[in-house]
């Protein structure tokens, strides 16, 4: 008997380290999984363009009037401190080229992502939740239907397709938000501010960063359908999934893109 | 379904298995059920009954043993096949876990819709007939599922379950939360559906009212395993205590002494 109890007090601690490490792994293995499976579900007809469309309203209606106030004060942000930096090296005509290159690569879709990650992403994780304590995505296997295809399907495609285009509204709102700061409040010349941003940017920057955006898109539906699919145990567990939801998106989204950078930028 | 011979059960579990953690819920239950046969599982709260009938449609795999319907091992089936199977099977679940984003007719006709090529006009009727199948007036047809009541909610599910007209149906306590008439007609709907239609079924109650009324033959759950397989007359008069107390509802007996012990 107290040599089980000794075996216990020198097992537990390398249960938890065990457990620390694996925990990450067998998550990554689970959305992998699910991202296999929901890729291969999206090729597989019958398909689901209304529900797609329905997803794509949800997360639009969701999340665009935060995503336009965040864009334009985040552009407006920008033109006041890069202005206030370039007019040290009176560099101040720059100001407009640095707050389009800065939207469109970065703050574009990387808050647009971490908006949709916080309200597109909890509501999913959280009708999904609801959906597996109450044994409705039960009722859908009796009634032969694939709960994958059914409800993850269309919130994968809704977002992925749904995230760029409001990342191209925040990015147009942002240099908005930063012309208007600089040529109202700044004194900064109109025509010059636009003609600046429009020669330096390049269609690359706007195209890069709705890749980007195609990437957060899908990992913000993944992330979210995942952890409601696999919440337990009551209105407690719906609540943990959805924050583990929000956080890991939120996570995914601001580590992937210094990778995303990295690589495309390079 | 395969036209099996009749001498070979619809369903048959051997030996089946489950535990969830280190908590042994199913420990090697046996019980077959014939075609066009009504069989009652009954058992206290908490002994397994919903997560046994989860395993027949697949919902659950189990730890050991098998689950043989229409001549198919459903432990080992890959999803096609499951899902083949499932289109012939109805379950209610005990909750009646509705569709809460759909109204009640949509929910009623969720399989036709996903599986047949009626139009939206037809599977309303469709449903219509079926919520009248079990009580409730076509008014219901357009309401959420969150605005009814325990009693309607439960009859939705029966109606949903009952909708495609399948061969087996699964019926997680049909009659809890009913009024005692309505628990009569929802008794005498299933009893129609095994007559008319040959359905074959698995119920699970803690009415015995109900168990003797539907039932070609009752079983009791206890600790894991099917203690006893009868006609309700056999289970009426038999002599194992535990299954005496449990059909009589009394607070005395060995049932209790276990709950009291744990
Ligand atoms: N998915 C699950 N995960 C963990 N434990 C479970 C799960 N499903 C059921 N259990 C446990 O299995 C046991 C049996 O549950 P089950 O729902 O089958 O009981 P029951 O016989 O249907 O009871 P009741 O008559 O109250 O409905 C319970 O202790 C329950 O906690
Ligand atoms: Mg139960």
């Amino acid at each position: 008997m107290s040599s089980e109890k000794t075996w216990t007090f020198l097992v537990r601690p390398v249960e938890r380290i065990g457990e620390t490490f694996v925990r990450p792994l067998w998550l990554l293995g689970g959305i992998t999984t699910m991202l296999v499976k929901t890729v291969r579900l999206s090729f597989r007809p019958p398909y689901n363009l209304r529900g797609i469309v329905k997803q794509m309203l949800e997360i639009g209606v969701n999340s665009l009037p935060v995503v336009l106030i965040t864009a334009t004060f985040t552009g407006g942000v920008l033109a006041l401190q890069s202005y206030t930096g370039f007019r040290r090296f009176s560099a101040e005509s720059l100001v407009g080229t640095v707050v389009a290159m800065s939207m469109t690569r970065e703050l574009g879709p990387v808050l647009t992502g971490l908006i949709v990650a916080g309200r597109a992403g909890a509501a999913m994780a959280a009708e999904l939740g609801t959906m597996r304590v109450t044994e409705q995505i039960d009722a859908l296997e009796t009634l032969a239907t694939n709960p994958v295809k059914h409800l993850v399907v269309p919130r994968f495609l809704g977002s992925l397709l749904m995230l760029p285009a409001l990342t191209v509204f925040s990015d147009a709102v942002g240099i908005m938000g930063g012309f208007f700061v600089s040529t109202k409040l700044l004194g900064a010349n109109p025509t010059t501010y636009l003609t600046r941003t429009w020669d330096y940017l390049k269609v690359m920057d706007i195209y890069h960063g709705i890749l980007k955006a195609f990437f957060f898109g899908a990992a913000i539906a993944l992330i979210s359908s995942y952890q409601g699919f696999n919440s337990k145990g009551g209105a407690e567990g719906v609540g943990k999934a959805t924050t583990r939801a929000v956080v890991l998106s939120s996570m995914t989204i601001l580590v992937s893109d210094y990778f995303l950078s990295a690589w495309m930028f390079k | 379904m395969n036209s099996s011979p009749e001498t070979e059960p619809l369903i048959r579990i051997e030996g089946l298995s489950k535990s969830f953690g280190s908590k042994q819920v199913l420990n090697g239950v046996d019980l077959e059920v014939m075609r066009g046969q009504s069989m009652v599982v009954i058992g206290g709260s908490g002994t397994g009954k919903s997560v046994l009938i989860k395993h027949v449609i697949g919902l659950l795999k189990p730890d050991a043993g098998r689950i043989v319907v229409a001549g198919q091992d459903i432990s080992t089936m890959d999803m096609r096949g499951i899902n083949k199977l499932r289109r012939k099977m109805g379950m209610l679940f005990q909750n009646a876990a509705l569709f809460d984003s759909l109204p009640v007719w949509e929910n009623v006709g969720f399989s036709l819709k996903q599986h047949t090529k009626l139009s939206g006009k037809e599977i309303k009727k469709i449903a219509v007939e079926k919520l009248k199948m079990v009580g409730l007036s076509d008014e219901v047809s357009d309401v959420m599922p969150s605005d009814l009541s325990g009693g309607m909610r439960k009859r939705v599910g029966l109606a949903r379950a009952i909708a495609v007209d399948p061969e087996i149906i699964l019926y997680d306590e049909p009659t809890t939360g009913l009024d005692p008439i309505m628990a009569d007609v929802i008794n005498d709907l299933i009893i129609a559906l095994q007559k008319k239609l040959n359905v074959t079924s698995i119920s699970i109650t803690h009415d015995m009212t109900s168990a003797y009324k539907i039932a070609d033959r009752i079983a009791m759950l206890y600790q894991g395993k099917i203690i006893e397989v009868g006609t309700p007359e056999e289970i009426r008069s038999s002599d194992n205590e535990i299954v005496r107390q449990f059909v009589s509802g009394s607070a005395v007996g060995p049932i209790t002494v276990e709950v009291m012990r744990a």
